[in-house]
């Protein structure tokens, strides 16, 4: 029917008075709002499987959920997040390690057309496979996230392989090792009985997505279920506006959760962390993130408290902070800004070759020469001079807030310098007093103004003692190839741990992993790897912290390495986002934000 | 008139054409595959990419005669034998494949292709370009398939002197030949010199047997080398079945949906109109703004030339052009949003953000649709369409406003400048003086008389401004947090996002072409003088 002319002009009228409405009221007067900001311009895709970056997390985690979470008490501990419990294991008949899991019966998908009558139903069983296979299925991840699973489950490869050659990626095939019980228990074996799986189920490329929303949106050959999230998580996805603005709003369904009320560290106490104890979550109405690519807007945002926290941008920390005092800046501290600052999982270090020469091996005079290397080294001097005194400088290979990490950042008889004295003393033992005799050592890192000027004072300070560097600077892609070819003798490397567990660090010194595998340093002791092999089985628990310490202090005594520095994160918080503890480690704390904006 | 349009029109489609074609070979002088994916992609990511956008045709036609066929080639650089096998660039069904028989159990696959000592004695592949396949095959099963960089030197090992570069370990287990076979999609010239295959753990072996080395000679027993004969120093069906043909038909037929290689579930065409309007809410005004102050000054200074007023506009002109665009713009948003906030409490710009300021059609439609109507037709759409645009208009002051300041500001300056030189020209012209005696007044002779003659060099100037108006400001909106164009195209080309990169290339030579013919008729329509011929 065309309309006629008056009702072309009814209804413009009425549409009028809608919009003015709709503008004048905006959003719910009562709703509460937050505003956060992501860096550059933000996911690419809201797809599980597809996704990799930090951004595609933040975004994805508030709208689907996983297995299992980290604590917000504690990132380095897990708890069940879509599941009932903590997963259980034991070995079966034929020695190997199986995993049993139980869903929680109160976890429904989001309300969408994709589902028979609009309404979401229970999450159960075959959500998990076919969530999982969707990383093996080349077409749906583009291959991206198959590395996580990759060699873990048994019979999960040949599947893939089989998969790969079909015309049609087949869903419904079985895996070995994923065994059904139940709508909502099902067990997992796994090739090798390692820990670190549990660590994978809290990532957000295995969160748990329904099926017909990917067949519903995929539909004739559509990419749209990356545009399209339906999960179960506590906010529900509003908006998307690709390299602009990523809106969720509150799950109105969402099952009772709540706000933690155990495991608050003293600190966290203090800070007021612990007064929302047992509130309903998640507790804001809207969650707005706008993309900001340059760092000017997004320091003005914070100021004028758009937002509700920032990480502090590098070039504005002079701003936000006294260089000398390390004290926040005044104007800000009376405004209610607080700050946290959260220690990287970084293992930023100078490792030797074990395998050279001159600095390699492991008679007393060789590892004399290391001792007394390390102990000229002032990293103090360099965290103050290049990082603003930003980092966190500590003894042994595992960083800060794990288990194995030293107290105080210092173990009793690390070979940490400035400590010239000493140095000499072990320089003489090396068979070369005050250096004599000594030929340069060799010292590569990859070519950057910063590596040029820090290996510029390391030069210095050595030269103290009178040990000679001759520095080589080197792209990248040369560095590392040397380096697997073990062609230098000490050069400059970092490591970011892929999961929170000392393991990822440690097997940096086990020797089946030497050049061209990760363990750049060759370092090769028997005795070594035999607790590795032991540690790398064990549950989390003092037993295996004690062993994780064992380790530590050896690798500290051979000195393979001279380091450590880990970076840290400067979080801003304005006073009226509650209940925050930011951190970068895991992206689903925003549900436990709370405020009273409401504009 | 008409007929001349239709001429302009006509002679600027080969030019187009021509643009186009310098565009695309622009784009491709490297694989914009391997620009996207990374120098190790699988496979599967690799085809997938390169078949999605018609990559794989040619660009332009099969030039290169013998392109596809392989030639054994005579050379020192040979490290086996003294012939190595080479093809040249261009895809097609072309191929090399040595088969040999082998027990079951694991063997390691190498290759190596010929490299020179450069002057520095440092090894350089004759290889030239990106990835080439190797497809490792048992029997009639594909085992895997995997890619060399022949870039660089084949040097993962070496061994009596060659350099060999490690393809992969395959498991053997059904007592059928291995086929190695060299594959011919990547567009990339190949070299091959040998294949060596090294048993690693042989089943019911006493010791490991030697290693085989299979050279790259058609006398090699086992060896099948395959040229594509269709194609064969000829343009077969790639006269009109290549890229370029592809690239005009997308660009005749306004097809923009191919999808996005960094956001999958947006197509070209989608990014592109979602943006216009964002750009030009900053641009437009600014323009307009721009011309109407400028020129309007340019009068006024040129008519009291050597006064102090004249002087005064100069001296802000030549201030306004001496200050980079960032300082206006860091300094434009503190005292312009922030400072107002912090000190009065008053909200009159945003700092950062932006709403639409023109409703979405889709929106409009769907609201329609959650309000009962079933199909609401466009008609009906279009009069909701136009009942919302107050209302979002009224969003514009508040996010846009402050960059047009910004802009009109910045380019006021260089506008002032060249309107003035333009009118003091015209102020010394016969017929103002004309104009004077026959007494008519100030106004009239600026106004009149002389805006009227100095049109043509104010048409240019708007119109070359055109293109740049739809691409928007790149620095304006990642400061303001505006999506225009300019920060699509940006962040296309930091994701090598490579068929929005080609789609907005192509769109604003469009533009350049179309205002360029514009330019033309308005000349024609302004000043009597031109004649359309």
């Amino acid at each position: 029917m065309i309309p006629s002319k008056y009702q072309t002009l009814k209804i413009m009228f009425v549409s009028a008075i809608v919009a003015i409405a709709a503008t004048a009221q905006g959003v719910l007067a009562q709703d509460t709002i937050l505003r956060l900001p992501m860096r550059t311009a933000g996911p690419n895709t809201l797809d599980p499987a597809q996704g990799s970056t930090t951004y595609e997390n933040m975004a994805i985690t508030q709208v689907y959920e996983t297995l299992l979470q980290p604590k917000y008490t504690n990132p380095n501990e897990l708890e069940p997040l879509l599941l009932a419990e903590m997963p259980t294991n034991y070995v079966d008949d034929q020695g190997r390690k199986v995993w049993r899991f139980r869903l929680r019966e109160d976890a429904f998908f989001h309300d969408n057309e994709c589902f028979p009558g609009g309404e979401g139903r229970r999450v159960n069983t075959d959500d998990v496979f076919f969530s999982f296979k969707r990383l093996a299925d080349q077409r749906a991840s583009n291959g991206k996230n198959w590395w996580l699973l990759k060699d873990t489950i048994i019979g999960f490869d040949e599947y893939k392989a089989r998969q790969d050659q079909a015309p049609e990626f087949d869903y419904d095939a079985p895996v070995e090792g994923m065994r059904k019980i139940n709508d909502l228990e099902f067990e997992i074996i796994l090739q090798e009985p390692v820990y670190r799986f549990i660590w994978v189920l809290q990532m957000f490329q295995t969160s748990i997505v329904p099926r017909e929303a990917v067949e519903y949106y995929n539909a004739d050959g559509k990419n749209l279920f990356s545009a399209n999230p339906v999960g179960t998580g506590p906010f529900v996805f509003r908006e998307w506006r690709p390299k602009q603005l990523f809106v969720v709003e509150k799950n109105p369904e969402y099952r009772e959760a709540y706000y933690p009320s155990e495991g608050w560290s003293s600190e966290d106490t203090a800070n007021g962390l612990a007064d929302a104890a047992g509130q309903r979550i998640p507790m804001v109405d809207r969650l707005e993130f706008s993309m900001y690519v340059e760092a000017n807007p997004l320091w003005l945002d914070f100021e004028n408290e758009k937002l509700g926290y920032i990480e502090l941008p590098f070039e504005f920390f002079e701003k936000a902070f006294n260089p000398r005092t390390k004290r926040m800046d005044r104007g800000l501290r009376r405004n209610g800004v607080t700050y946290r600052a959260e220690p990287q999982l970084d293992f930023i270090f100078r490792s030797f070759n074990m395998d050279d020469e001159l600095v390699g091996g492991y008679t007393e005079d060789k590892v004399a020469l290391r001792r007394a290397i390390a102990l000229a080294i002032d990293l103090n001097e360099i965290n103050e001079s290049f990082y603003a005194g930003l980092c966190t400088v500590y003894d042994g290979p595992i960083p800060p807030g794990l288990d194995g990490h030293p107290e105080g950042h210092l173990v009793d008889g690390a070979y940490r310098g400035p400590n010239q004295e000493l140095a000499r003393e072990y320089l003489a033992k090396a068979g070369y007093p005050n250096g004599e005799g000594l030929p340069p050592i060799r010292f590569a890192t990859s070519r950057s103004d910063l590596n040029a000027q820090q290996t510029a004072m390391m030069k210095r300070q050595l030269a103290e003692v009178g040990i000679r560097l001759e520095e080589t600077l080197l792209d990248f892609p040369d560095l590392i190839s040397q380096v697997n070819r073990r062609e230098v003798p000490f050069f400059g490397f970092a490591w970011g741990s892929d999961y929170p567990d000392a393991e990822n660090n440690l097997a940096l010194f086990y020797s089946p992993n030497a050049s061209p595998g990760s363990n750049h340093s060759n370092y090769n002791r028997p005795e070594f790897d035999e607790m590795y092999e032991r540690a790398r089985l064990m549950d989390p628990g003092p037993e295996r912290t004690a062993l994780y310490e064992e380790m530590r202090d050896m690798i500290l005594s051979d000195v393979p390495y001279v380091g450590s520095l880990a970076r840290n994160r400067y979080f801003m918080v304005n006073s009226h986002m509650k209940n925050a503890k930011p951190t970068q480690r895991h992206w689903g704390w925003f549900k436990y934000l709370d405020t009273e904006q409401t504009r | 008139m008409w007929s001349y349009v239709l001429r302009r029109i006509l002679y600027n489609i080969p030019v187009y054409m021509g643009v186009i074609l310098f565009l695309m070979l622009l784009l491709r002088l490297t694989d914009p595959v391997t620009a996207y994916l990374g120098k190790f992609p699988t496979y599967d990511q690799y085809n997938d990419k390169r078949t999605d956008f018609g990559l794989d045709k040619p660009i332009l036609g099969d030039w290169q005669l013998g392109g596809r066929t392989w030639t054994a080639v005579q050379s020192e650089a040979a490290s086996v034998g003294d012939t190595y096998l080479a093809k040249g660039p261009g895809t097609g069904a072309a191929w090399v494949q040595w088969s040999i028989d082998l027990a079951p159990g694991e063997y390691t696959i190498q290759a190596t292709w010929p490299s020179v000592e450069d002057d520095e004695g440092v090894p350089r592949s004759l290889g030239e370009s990106g990835l080439t396949w190797v497809r490792l095959i048992e029997g009639d099963i594909p085992l895997r398939t995997v890619s060399m960089d022949q870039t660089r030197p084949a040097r993962s090992t070496e061994i009596d002197g060659v350099g060999w570069h490690n393809i992969g370990n395959v498991t053997l287990s059904r007592s059928e030949p291995l086929h190695v076979r060299l594959r011919d999609d990547s567009s990339a010239p190949i070299l091959i010199d040998a294949i060596r295959v090294q048993p690693n753990r042989v089943r019911d072996a006493e010791d490991t047997p030697a290693p085989t080395v299979l050279d790259a000679d058609a006398s090699t027993a086992g060896i099948e080398i395959v040229n594509d004969p269709w194609t064969v120093g000829g343009f077969g069906r790639s006269l009109w079945d290549n890229q370029y043909v592809a690239a005009l038909g997308r660009i005749v037929t306004l097809n923009f949906e191919h999808r996005s290689w960094s956001v999958p579930s947006q197509s070209v065409g989608e990014i592109m109109s979602s943006s216009i309007v964002p750009s030009l809410s900053v641009t437009l005004p600014v323009l307009i703004l721009t011309t109407l102050i400028s020129t309007t000054l340019g009068l006024i200074a040129s008519f009291n030339r050597g006064k102090p007023l004249d002087r005064g506009v100069m001296f802000l002109a030549v201030l306004g052009m001496s200050i980079s665009y960032l300082v206006y713009v860091i300094v434009g948003q503190y005292f312009g949003a922030q400072w107002p906030r912090l000190a009065f409490d008053l909200e009159i710009f945003s700092t950062f953000g932006y709403e639409p300021v023109l409703p979405l059609w889709s929106d409009v439609r769907q609201s329609l649709i959650d309000g009962g109507a079933e199909d609401p037709g466009w008609f009906r759409v279009l009069a909701s369409w136009f009942a919302n645009v107050p209302g979002t208009l009224a969003s514009w002051p508040y996010y846009c406003l402050l960059p047009v300041l910004i802009g009109v500001i910045v380019a006021m300056g260089y506008d002032t400048r060249f309107y003035r030189a333009v009118m003091v020209e015209e102020c010394n012209k016969d017929y103002i003086r004309t104009a004077r005696a026959k007494g008519a007044s100030n106004k009239r002779v600026m106004f009149k008389h002389m805006l009227r003659n100095a049109l043509i060099p104010i048409i240019t100037r708007v119109m070359i401004s055109l293109p740049f108006i739809i691409m928007g400001s790149l620095l304006v909106e990642i400061y303001f947090g505006i999506p225009g164009m300019g920060q699509q195209l940006f962040a296309a080309i930091t994701n090598k996002d490579f068929p929005v990169v080609e789609a907005i290339t192509a769109l604003l030579a469009a533009i350049f072409i179309i205002t360029n013919i514009l330019t033309d008729v308005l000349y024609a329509v302004v000043d009597p003088r031109v004649t359309l011929k």
